[in-house]
């Protein structure tokens, strides 16, 4: 099966006064109808821009300088193809058609993307009746029936609640069911769980699974968690400094970890292998300075794999693959191999 | 389960009402019920860890003990260093406060509101000792060098401002602020939070680093159920303003008593996609603590509901050696420990 949405050498620059920031450097990565993308990585590690950069929604002054981001486009009459979104305006017409319809966005704090002064339906159905030719009325059965879907207790009333009425979680349902009213073939969501307890984190990861099931979308799933991420993905993308260090299998990923970055954010939480008490692993120094243009693996001098070798520094670059769906960026690996 | 004499800190039936006023005249309406009724006790040297989901009201408990708030009801009994007597710091007079303070200090959730950023980290780590007359000249300065060595940063680092750190560097600063003054027992209000996994190993490690070096105790506050276990000895979890369960670390997570217990360690995330087990999905939200639901708060959301649950507060009854838990049918369920769940953490 052809993948719905491809992101090739996708590069996001930001234009300080200060210097240029990599936000995201060369990343590419592709992702199946119904299956899970996790993007995993650290504050600043870029993981929230390469959301955006799909969404053409980057805040000013980064820019996408280069790369593709190719999505597939069924016709009617059966033929299919690839709309690249990259040369698009990002205000126009076309993109502002896919946005909301193909591609849609749950974010962290749902309290911050409804507006407080419309009540919940109002914006839903808003969604709904742009992007497709259905009446008042029977926009308001959909959307009931959506806040119905996504677990809202008695639908009907919450329709005309305003967005403070709600708690955090029924918030971030009522968030995955503007996002889905459209029926969207690609969900991308940006740390949806975070501002949520555990007990609810639960229920919200249980409600995605399940919609994926029913509606077949794919998830863009992006978060700093690393027990959300095994959870929820199929594959996983593992971002440090703007770039993919290793991109796995959820399972190859968290149990044979190949990319000595990958390794350390794993050892680093504590887990049912760790004595209780005992000293954790961390990783020593702090990020790269954000500024920096370097050309070898970022990880070079918090590496405790590399030694020090001239040619994690010095070799450019590459995301190599080693198995089947199994990439790593590791020059001394790759070279190895 | 311990003597009185063996506890640094004593907490007895404490209880924090918030008022909720509303109009003109601000008339009270109503009581968000914060704390309600928690008792539990820390022992010198030891790590506490008090875990809930938000709004259960560990922040406040925390708040309480530093004196930041002043309790409604109960007690906080804590016993000071050189053999005197207990004394109930919730009925303290503000005046006998001040030589206490002290023996208890805390550090914060965010390292980025926590410290000035109008002082160097030298002037933020020698106020307490100036405030208090502790030190001055050459001996405060030998004071300040040593704690920033006992944090793992450097003697340069004193001159900056915190803009110039990192989140991992200044919670560093906040942890030897709070050390300045040798205190018996450090209140930590989710004290990684806001860091990366990577830091926030980096910080746990500090914590238990500085706790073996200087014997001081923890009261450790924090929503992650891993990490509390990690750093505790013993854990008191609590619900809407009230104990669950109180147990030593490793009998509540062999064995738990309390089906909220026993939900919330299957809900935790697994980093081993292999060993996701039973997830017990919890029904709704977390009771309000303006509205408390009757009886056991936790049995609107509970799958092992009875009547006598909506009706009777359960206490909170010893039902092993030094495991207490408030639940009506404690002993006839049979819960799933933490490994058995296939829980990772």
């Amino acid at each position: 099966m052809p993948p719905i949405l491809t992101v090739e050498n996708l590069r996001v620059h930001f234009f300080l006064d200060e210097g240029v920031v990599r936000a995201v450097d060369d990343v590419s990565f592709s992702v199946e109808a119904g299956k899970t993308l996790g993007i995993v990585g650290e504050s600043g590690s870029g993981k929230s821009v390469i959301g955006q950069s799909i969404l053409r929604i980057i805040p000013s002054p980064g820019r996408i300088v280069n790369g593709k981001i190719l999505l597939r486009i069924e016709e009617e009459n059966g033929s299919s193809g690839n709309l690249d979104l990259v040369p698009l305006a990002p205000h126009g017409r076309l993109v502002r058609s896919i946005r909301g319809r193909d591609l849609t966005m749950i974010f962290q704090e749902p309290m911050n993307s409804f507006s407080p002064v419309h009540t919940i339906g109002s914006q839903i159905m808003e969604a709904l009746r742009i992007h497709s030719d259905v009446s008042a009325a029977e926009a308001r059965n959909r959307a009931i029936e959506m806040l119905g879907r996504v677990g809202i207790p008695s639908p009907e009333n919450r329709i005309d609640g305003y967005p403070h009425q709600l708690s955090g979680g029924m918030r971030q349902r009522a968030m995955i069911a503007m996002a889905l009213i459209c029926n969207p073939r690609i969900l991308i969501a940006d740390e949806p769980t975070t501002a949520l307890d555990v007990t609810i984190q639960a229920q919200i990861l249980e409600l995605l699974k399940e919609l994926q099931q029913e509606f077949g979308m794919a998830i863009l799933f992006v978060s700093h968690n690393l027990g959300v991420i095994s959870e929820i993905s199929d594959d996983v993308l593992v971002v440090y400094f703007g770039r993919v260090m290793e991109h796995a299998p959820v399972d190859v990923l968290f149990n044979e970890p190949l990319h000595p970055y990958t390794k350390a954010l794993l050892r680093s939480v504590p887990g049912i292998d760790t004595p209780v008490r005992s000293h954790l692993a961390t990783i020593e120094g702090t990020l790269p300075d954000p500024y920096a243009d370097i050309v070898g693996c970022p990880f070079f001098g918090r590496c405790t794999e590399c030694g020090g070798e001239t040619i994690c520094r010095d070799d450019p670059y590459e995301l190599t693959k080693v198995a089947d769906r199994h990439y790593v960026a590791c020059p001394r690996m790759c070279i190895k191999t | 389960m311990v003597s009185d004499s063996e506890l640094l800190l004593e907490v007895t039936d404490l209880k924090k009402y918030f008022p909720v006023q509303k109009g003109v005249f601000r008339k009270v309406v109503g009581h968000i019920k914060a704390v309600d009724g928690v008792s539990f006790g820390i022992k010198e040297g030891e790590t506490l860890g008090l875990v809930g989901e938000s709004g259960c009201g560990k922040t406040t408990v925390g708040r309480m003990i530093m004196g930041a708030y002043r309790p409604t009801g109960g007690s906080i009994w804590f016993q000071p260093p050189n053999g005197a007597t207990r004394v109930d710091l919730a009925a303290i007079e503000p005046s006998k406060m001040k030589p206490l303070r002290r023996h208890i200090q805390m550090v914060f959730q965010d390292p980025f509101a926590s410290l000035n950023p109008r002082m160097t980290v030298r002037e933020i780590l020698a106020e307490p000792l100036v405030v208090n007359r502790i030190a001055r000249g050459r001996d405060l300065e030998d004071r300040v060098r040593s704690l920033i060595d006992l944090v793992g940063l450097k003697v340069q680092h004193l001159n900056r401002y915190p803009h110039a750190f990192s989140g991992g560097q200044r919670q560093r600063i906040s942890i030897a602020r709070a050390l300045a003054l040798y205190p018996r027992l450090l209140v930590a209000d989710e004290p990684t939070s806001a860091l990366d996994v990577s830091v926030q190993a980096q910080i746990v490690n500090l914590a238990l680093e500085i706790q073996e070096q200087l014997g001081l105790a923890y009261l450790f506050i924090s929503h992650d159920l891993g990490l509390i276990r990690h750093i505790s000895q013993r854990i008191v979890l609590m619900y809407v303003g009230r104990v669950v369960e109180y147990a030593p670390a490793q009998s509540l997570f062999d064995r738990p008593r309390h089906p909220y217990t026993e939900a919330l360690m299957s809900n935790v995330p697994s980093t081993r996609p292999e060993l996701v087990g039973r997830k017990i999905i919890l029904k709704g939200d977390p009771a309000d603590p303006m509205n408390v639901p009757s009886g056991c708060p936790f049995h609107p959301r509970c799958l092992y509901a009875q009547q006598l649950c909506s009706q009777v507060v359960p206490p909170l009854l010893e039902v092993d050696a030094g495991h207490l838990v408030a639940c009506h049918f404690s002993g006839s369920l049979n819960l799933t420990g933490c490994d058995a769940l296939g829980c990772a953490i």
